[in-house]
């Protein structure tokens, strides 16, 4: 009986080929978007794991897009992490829950992801929670 | 019990902010198959949302769909038990056993009457009145009715509760059925798979809990977010079929290089289910992707569909087992027949009277 | 009945039933015209009729020169039909599988674009005899019950795997279930009409030459 390391796996990711026809589907779909966000200010965004991506496609597309001036951690019911692409307008989205798993993957064609931004609820428990804070220091520093 | 708050309420007073907020409502539209461009409406949806009970009935199953819905990590299933949802009754995970776990969910039958949700995994057997499974002394079918005149909605979890499944297989010794065939009068979703993808699972769980509404369903009662495409209409490997690149053995050199399968048994043209995309193990990979033909499992009566590894195709069973009687019988009918004709043709003509030109001279 | 429960009785007891019908039904009309045999002919032989009978089975797949002239029409549309019936039907890559399931042996398969073709060519190609066949007089006077069936259950095998392929009219599963039961009522149906012809050409062809031969006429 032959062991394990006798089987021939051949690993699929094909680093550094040509890209495949899925990511170049992909890179058009992005290209339609940024389009459409320059003509009429419309943001997109794509969900990557509604689409069928073969082995090394991932990496692939990553590498394509490559990275840009910003990237930023978000750090709401787990980790996140978001970043401008060597494209720009192109963001990268990665939702982590508290236990590390993948919530969610996205590509978004915008200015300015929605998610980074304050959101106005949160906003205006601002002056509340300022205050608060300078009681604290006060109270310990009498 | 269920909670009065909204989902929005508790989470405001968990001290989640608005980010937290949206990011958990990104995370539920991909669940869902949203496109990303509803997570607003998922957001104003989520924000209203109340905490519907659910009851878990878990039936003549192998637990595969309880261990798949357990692995789901979006959402969480702690936060899907404690926050999301209520779930009062599920034999497997829940706390309580024996009458306590028997009076907790008649409880909350009565509590949230109407507007429970219900789960079903495995199939309900009919034969020897039920006897095949029981629990508490009660039969399946009974639970089952019983159960189902106060909820909701159903969901039937798993191809088992979905179609039958395996106990359904030929010969079917249990009188296996589906929950459709005993329940006509409530919505049915059919989460069918063995087991279904955990995601498409929660998934479904998450549309009804943000919209409180059935998905749109196909003409077998699946969702069609996840279960509208084939596995062959969204598989990586499509390419080499469209070539007529075929493995034809599992180790030969079609195999290595990762080509199409369908000559292996691959079930993929004939197969709904959103292993293509979605995958397994977070995104990990899929059958198909690991070297091996699907299986067909999202659909019913997979298991009496031929060897799995016999193409679609290829005929159910042994050819040989009908064609070898029929050239028998063909021959045996076909040498009587042929010597009757024979015979007859043999019969016509020692008949035969011959008329001469002498006869019909004679008798004119 | 769900498109399952439809697709896995076609492949199962409907393949059996027909398939049945189909080998008894052929062995008894083959057994019924080898068996009631010829006239005994009391001439004496020129020379033995076997050779020239069979090499006739094979020189009349060429028909003789004014054929055509005649009958343009009926020559390309048969020629047509019947090349593109045999080659889709034996190199298809997912026919070839199933007929690796009831022989156990295969062979290399045509691209899917010229199968996809030579279809629509068939189709074309029965279309056109059956529209001939009606607007005739003469042919519709000689047609009968049997000629416009035998039209029907040739063209429906077609015409569903034509559908199926390109997942047109009906979602695939379905559609491959009719598809395969057009087969089996093909199959069914042969027996008792002049699809025949499929396995009695090669008898006819042959009997005929081996008279001439046995005449002396040079075949």
């Amino acid at each position: 009986m032959s062991g394990l390391q006798d089987i021939g796996v051949r690993v699929e990711e094909g680093a550094g080929d040509e890209p495949t026809a899925q990511v170049l589907a992909i890179a058009s779909e992005i290209e339609q978007h940024l389009k459409a966000f320059l003509k009429d200010g419309q943001s997109a965004s794509i969900d990557l794991r509604s689409l069928p991506l073969a082995p090394g496609d991932y990496q692939a597309l990553k590498a394509l897009l490559g990275e840009g001036e910003v990237s930023a951690r978000l750090d709401a019911l787990g980790p996140s992490t978001i970043y401008e692409t060597a494209i720009p307008g192109v963001w990268w989205l990665v939702h982590r829950n508290a236990s590390d798993e993948l919530m969610a993957d996205l590509i978004e064609i915008t200015d300015c992801p929605d998610i980074l931004k304050t959101q106005i609820e949160d906003l205006r428990d601002g002056p509340e929670r300022l205050h608060a804070r300078i009681e604290q220091q006060a109270a310990i520093t009498q | 019990m269920a909670e009065l708050e909204t989902l929005g309420e508790q989470l405001r007073r968990q001290g989640i902010s608005r980010r937290s907020f949206l990011k958990f409502c990104a995370a539920t539209a991909s669940l869902m198959a949203l496109p990303p461009g509803m997570v607003g409406a998922v957001a104003a949806a989520l924000e209203k949302a109340r905490r519907p009970s659910v009851i878990w009935l878990s039936f003549q199953e192998c637990t595969g769909c309880t261990e798949s819905l357990t692995r789901s990590h979006s959402p969480t299933i702690e936060s899907l038990i404690f926050g999301a949802i209520s779930l009062d009754y599920h034999h497997t995970l829940q706390a309580a056993s024996g009458h306590a776990a028997e009076a907790a969910r008649e409880q909350a039958m009565h509590d949230a009457d109407g507007k429970y949700l219900l789960l079903v995994d495995g199939s309900i057997p009919l034969g020897e009145g039920g006897a095949y499974s029981t629990i508490a002394g009660i039969t399946n079918l009974q639970m089952l009715e019983d159960t189902a005149k106060g909820a909701a909605a159903i969901v039937a979890v798993g191809s088992c509760a979905a179609f039958g499944g395996l106990p359904h297989a030929d010969p079917n010794p249990t009188g296996a059925v589906a929950v459709s065939d005993i329940i006509t009068d409530k919505p049915i979703i059919n989460v069918s798979g063995c087991p279904p993808i955990p995601t498409v699972i929660t998934g479904v769980l998450a549309h009804y809990l943000t919209f409180g509404s059935i998905p749109p369903l196909d003409e077998l009662g699946r969702p069609l977010m996840f279960f509208g495409d084939s596995i062959h209409d969204r598989c990586y490997r499509r390419p080499f079929y469209d070539k007529g690149l075929f493995a034809k053995t599992f180790d030969d050199e079609g195999a290595r290089d990762g080509w199409c399968l369908y000559e292996l048994g691959c079930k993929g043209p004939t197969t709904h289910n959103a292993c293509a995309t979605v995958k397994w193990n977070e995104g990990t990979s899929f059958p198909i992707e690991s070297g091996h033909p699907c299986l067909g499992c999202s659909e019913p009566d997979f298991w009496d569909a031929g060897s799995f590894y016999n193409p679609v195709p290829a005929p159910i069973g042994d050819t040989a087992k009908w064609a070898a009687p029929a050239v028998v019988a063909g021959a045996a009918v076909g040498v009587a027949a042929g010597l009757y004709g024979r015979k007859r043709k043999a019969d016509a003509q020692a008949r035969r009277e011959p008329l001469t030109v002498k006869d019909m001279e004679d008798k004119s | 009945m769900n498109e399952m429960e439809l697709l896995n009785w076609a492949r199962g007891p409907g393949l059996q039933i027909a398939g049945s019908v189909f080998v008894v039904g052929v062995i008894v009309r083959l057994a019924g015209i080898l068996l009631l045999g010829r006239k005994r002919d009391l001439s004496a032989a020129r020379r033995d009729g076997m050779v020239p009978g069979l090499r006739t089975v094979v020189s009349r797949s060429w028909p003789d020169a004014g054929t055509l002239k005649r009958t343009p029409l009926v020559f390309v549309a048969g020629y047509l039909f019947h090349l593109g019936f045999l080659l889709t039907l034996l190199f298809y890559a997912p026919h070839i599988l199933m007929l690796k399931g009831v022989f156990g042996v295969s062979w290399p398969a045509l691209p899917v674009s010229l199968i996809d073709v030579l279809a629509v060519l068939s189709i074309a190609a029965l279309v056109a005899l059956f529209i001939n066949r009606l607007i005739d007089p003469v042919r519709r006077h000689l047609s009968g019950v049997g000629d416009w069936v035998s039209l029907a259950v040739t063209v429906l095998p077609l015409v569903t795997g034509y559908l199926a392929l390109n997942r047109m009219l009906l979602p695939y599963t379905e559609m491959l279930a009719w598809h395969i039961l057009s087969v089996e009522l093909l199959l069914i149906v042969i027996p008792f009409t002049k699809l025949m012809h499929t396995f009695t050409f090669v008898i006819a062809r042959w009997y005929n030459g081996a008279i001439a031969g046995r005449k002396g006429v040079s075949v």
